[in-house]
């Protein structure tokens, strides 16, 4: 027994056999159970260490496995890591009934999630870039429904995306002989700009992030909405082992300004472009460019927060965007459209899956109680600290934000003077909502209680935590 | 002989210790206690109402939980300044804060208030109110007085957003009319920039190397503390985005607006008069002192009091807001408590009796800051302040009391003879509640109390009322004929400021539509590899 056996190959067996129930609500729960399993799995089961079954019988998960001369390896560091994003994960599976979309999202969801896994966990580290290129080509089909024509956000996304691989690629190439020669200026200019590139690609970096609010109009919001939370945050995760394994790279004076910029690029473009959009779907995809801006920013105070600030904001964003993305996919199912014209006065018709899309708005602002705002105000208590300067252009992006919540507050308060209030919308769709935005006000005003759950978490990056 | 005495001081200090201890750590407790009794109220109501549509005696329950409530405060006076901190923010190193709520002099005063007003509601809702609202009065209590207690912005700006989320849902759950709602939106649009104000000025302080606290704000950030409160209030700028109280009538109305005020006036009592060495602050409080005077007016020429509350809101709070930039702390929470006590007990009568009239004359004793009455700290200036903003405030609070003293006077309809045995004897009981209270904090409970303060200017203010008060009938200008300008302001304002902001609005949208065209049309992904080569390009010059 191995452990990339049991996170990396199960889930993609998993992948497989889960497209065989014909039931959507089977499939949804069904992933959602096995994602909660191999999330306490990975909290709970210990790795490289002996468990003793009985007195005649122990078992000893072993740390890697080799394929085709890679290694896969999943060490004991990696397990808080693991139960989040599975955690995560099932979350996710369990709404996609919800939302419409199991059938696709379910097993592709957990195909590209343990594709991702391995994109974390392959030595040498380069590999990771083909398999995260894998996982991307697997999210076309759930992006994109096979008897669908693909739109121009798809293809735009897979542009990008695949444009990402052979800039990281190189800069790889390159990094090997940074190391080896690590005086070459000239060498270490080109593989750092190269390496630049390839995370503006992958990351969506001001303007390379065109595709998100295409992508939201066209595709399925919950579908999109599962791929803004989980690319951003292994590409984060993949670029903090690049950060991990090279200390050049670490301490290079540049990097906390350069992180700085690309993140107050994102959170001020995509805070304004929001501010002015009529389309419920693109707020919430502008919202996402904002998030991973929010955690570029957090990765910008590495040296004072030690990953903390980074780690902290990954619940909250994902559970906002679950929760966003549920709730839209659902207007979307019923009303067949997210234009402010189409949504105006729907409070009273949808009043928790209307309530779910401004919760999840406003957490993603920091308004005070709700989820976002503790990992939010952490990090501009470091911009702060760092100079007044970067906060307010941060602060930019989160004024635009907080004009576009306002205005579709506005616009789904607007009713016909004698509608009456209703609850459209099936049990489970409310339900769902519901559970999460009682999640996201917990999580509002504790915090520390997903804490146990961060503690460990820097510790995956062993020369990054300190 | 010494050995045995020695010995005894030891056992004894241990006894103190242990005592101390004890009192240490069960005086916060007091809070929980107080804060228990309403909320388990509350989750009983809203129980009951669930499950046990046909209970008679919801109203009986949650009066008796704000009467507990309410003793319970008395309470808190046994060991004051006391502290409870609430399970801190993880990890340390990033919070500088974690919510945590204080019991000292100001904030008792405040929470001793909100707690009456919400007993007062219950009682008197027994001629008014729908009984459905009985939880949210004692949950608006709960949220005001976790509110007044912050002992932390942090604190504070999360007691506020609960209460601006109570009122925004109330408020669209009672309204219905589009512009009414988008003017609802307004308000909330407001008060919430006022919370992330708050939040800049926490974040100034931390800029300056410190933590936002109440004791010690930077220079920098008692400014931005000033336009929390100001904007929350509705003062800096003047606005008034939803005029339509009526909609809002007595009750839980009155509730959820004195309460909203309670939470954000304790601010301004918070605020270091250090912190507020700026070079504007002159011309704020002239801007406060216009305020005050123009809602005074229109308070004094009202013939509804209800129409006319967020007039008496905005005068009472400018007043405040006027004291604390006179470096008076005590007198801006002695005008807050004012507003809140004094305009509960107006807003909440609505059935006449001659007995309850004259009681509510001692409300306006109460508010004429004369010597040991509640408001007389309200006057004491302990800046270097221009006099001249006297001329301004003195009229504006004697336009206020003498509006109050009209209201009070007014003839009703609703004659307490009316109404049934039981409104007759808890009715007045609910008013006197209020009334007792008034009175009280005017000589005892807080440091405001039992003061003597300006009354050089006390007089000046009661000559002006006695003044207004008699012109009133006298002078045909005075009276209004109809009070159409109290109507819900529906049209949208015209004015220069309104016809800019909205042009740069379309200016800059058509920027962002122009720009988002570019970068999404088919030739997009040549504009940004083009944006991508001029990054890379600086991008490789820094590094060199």
């Amino acid at each position: 027994m191995n452990a990339p056996l049991i996170w990396i190959g199960i889930p993609l067996i998993l992948a497989i056999l889960l497209w065989l129930p014909s039931r959507t609500k089977v499939t949804a729960f069904l992933g959602g159970i096995s994602a909660l399993f191999l999330a306490a799995s990975a909290w709970f089961i210990p790795i490289d260490t002996a468990i003793r079954i009985s007195d005649a019988l122990s078992l000893k998960i072993a740390v890697s496995i080799d394929i085709l001369g890679r290694q896969i390896s999943i060490t004991p560091a990696d397990k808080p890591l693991l139960a989040l994003l599975y955690g995560m994960a099932a979350i996710w599976f369990f709404g996609s009934s919800a939302a419409g979309i199991a059938r696709r999202l379910v097993p592709l969801g957990m195909g590209i999630l343990a594709l991702f896994i391995a994109s974390l966990s392959v030595k040498p580290f380069l590999y990771a870039a083909l398999i995260i290129e894998t996982a991307i080509l697997i999210a076309i089909p759930l992006l994109s429904p096979p008897e669908k024509k693909p739109g121009r956000g798809v293809i735009r996304f897979l542009i990008y995306q695949t444009l990402a691989m052979p800039f990281i690629l190189f800069a790889g190439w390159l990094l090997a002989g940074v190391e080896s020669s690590p005086g070459d200026i000239e060498l270490l200019t080109q593989a750092a700009t190269l390496l630049a590139l390839g995370f503006a690609f992958l990351l969506a970096i001001f303007p390379l992030y065109t595709w998100i609010p295409i992508l939201m109009e066209e595709a399925s919001p919950y579908a999109v909405g599962f791929i803004l939370w989980l690319l951003p945050s292994v590409a984060l995760l993949f670029a903090l082992g690049f950060l991990d394994r090279y200390a050049w790279l670490r301490n290079f004076a540049q990097l906390p300004a350069a992180l700085r910029f690309a993140g107050l690029l994102m959170v001020g473009t995509a805070g304004v472009w929001a501010a002015f959009e009529r389309h419920l779907g693109r707020i919430m995809g502008y919202a996402a460019i904002v998030n991973t801006g929010f955690s570029l920013l957090a990765l910008s105070l590495l040296h004072d927060s030690q990953l903390s600030a980074f780690f902290l904001l990954m619940v909250p964003q994902g559970l906002g965007l679950a929760i966003w993305s549920l709730s839209l996919s659902i207007l979307k199912l019923r009303e067949g459209s997210l234009n402010f014209k189409k949504i105006q006065g729907m409070i009273q018709q949808y009043p928790i899956i209307i309530s779910g899309v401004l919760v999840a708005h406003f957490s993603a602002i920091g308004l005070p109680l709700l989820a976002g705002f503790p990992p939010i105000l952490a990090l501009f208590e470091g911009l702060a600290k760092e100079g007044l300067f970067t906060a307010s252009w941060a602060a930019l992006g989160i004024v635009g934000l907080l004009t576009s919540a306002f205005r579709t507050l506005a616009v789904v308060v607007m009713s016909p003077k004698d509608s009456t209030w209703e609850m459209r919308g099936s049990w489970l769709q409310n339900i769902l909502i519901g559970i999460g935005i009682v999640l996201i006000l917990l999580l509002g005003v504790f915090p520390h209680l997903i804490y146990p759950i961060l503690v460990n978490l820097p510790a995956t990056f062993e020369h990054l935590s300190g | 002989m010494s050995k045995v005495l020695s010995l005894d001081s030891t056992t004894e200090s241990k006894a103190d210790k242990i005592s101390y201890s004890l009192i240490r750590y069960f005086t916060p407790m007091l809070i929980l206690i107080t804060i228990s009794i309403l909320t388990l109220t509350a989750i009983a109501l809203l129980f009951i109402r669930i499950f046990l549509p046909d209970f008679r005696y919801s109203w009986l329950l949650a009066t008796a939980g704000a009467f507990l409530a309410w003793i319970s405060i008395f309470f808190w006076q046994l060991k004051m300044p006391f502290l409870l901190a609430l399970p801190s923010w993880q990890p340390e190193y990033l919070f500088t804060d974690s919510p945590a709520l204080l019991a000292d002099q100001i904030s008792w005063a405040y929470a001793f208030s909100v707690v009456t007003l919400g007993l007062g509601t219950l009682l008197t809702s027994t001629s008014h109110e729908n009984r459905t609202t009985l939880a949210g009065t004692l949950i608006l209590s709960i949220v005001g007085v976790l509110a007044v207690l912050a002992e932390n912005p942090l604190t504070l700006v999360m007691a506020w957003t609960a209460i601006d989320l109570a009122e925004l849902i109330t408020l669209l759950q009672s309204v219905q009319e589009k512009r009414l709602r988008e003017r609802v939106i307004i308000a909330f649009g407001a008060r919430v920039i006022g919370s992330f104000f708050l939040i800049w000025a926490g974040l100034t302080s931390v800029a300056e190397g410190s933590a936002l606290n109440f004791a010690s704000a930077p220079q920098k950030a008692g400014i931005f503390m000033l336009i929390a409160a100001g904007l929350r209030l509705g003062i800096l700028p003047m606005h008034m985005p939803f005029r339509a109280e009526s909609l809002l009538r007595r009750g839980y109305g009155t509730m959820l607006r004195l309460t909203a005020a309670a939470s954000s006036l304790i601010l301004l009592a918070r605020i270091p008069y250090s912190s507020l060495q700026s070079p504007f602050i002159p011309y704020l409080l002239g801007l406060v002192a216009l305020t005050a005077l123009y809602s005074a007016w229109m308070w004094f020429r009202t013939t509804k009091a209800l129409d006319a509350r967020p007039f008496w809101l905005l005068g009472m709070a400018s007043l405040a807001l006027a004291a604390t930039l006179h470096a008076n702390p005590i007198g801006s929470v002695a005008w807050g408590l004012a507003l809140v006590l004094g305009g509960g007990v107006l807003f909440l009568s609505a059935i006449q009796n001659k007995m309850l009239n004259r009681l509510l004359m001692l409300s306006v004793f109460a508010m004429s800051t004369l010597p040991m009455t509640l408001t007389a700290t309200g006057w004491e200036n302990k800046s270097t302040q221009w006099w001249g903003f006297w001329l301004i405030l003195l009229p504006a609070h004697a336009l206020l009391l003498a509006g109050y003293f009209r209201q009070v006077r007014r003839i009703n309809t609703d004659n307490l003879k009316n109404h049934n045995k039981f409104t007759v004897l808890i009715y007045p009981l609910g008013i006197s509640f209020m009334l007792f209270t008034l009175l009280l904090l005017g000589i005892w409970g807080w440091q405001g109390a039992a003061s003597i303060g300006a009354w050089q200017l006390s007089l000046i203010s009661i000559l002006l009322i006695t003044l207004f008060v008699w012109a009133y009938p006298r002078i045909r200008s005075l009276i209004p004929l109809q009070a159409h300008w109290l109507k819900p302001d529906t049209k949208k304002s015209k004015n220069f400021i309104y016809v800019l902001s909205w042009n740069i609005y379309h200016f800059l949208r058509n920027l962002t539509f122009q720009l988002t065209d570019l970068l999404e049309s088919d030739g997009g992904i040549l504009w940004a590899l083009l944006f991508i080569i001029l990054f890379a390009s600086l991008l490789a010059e820094g590094i060199r």
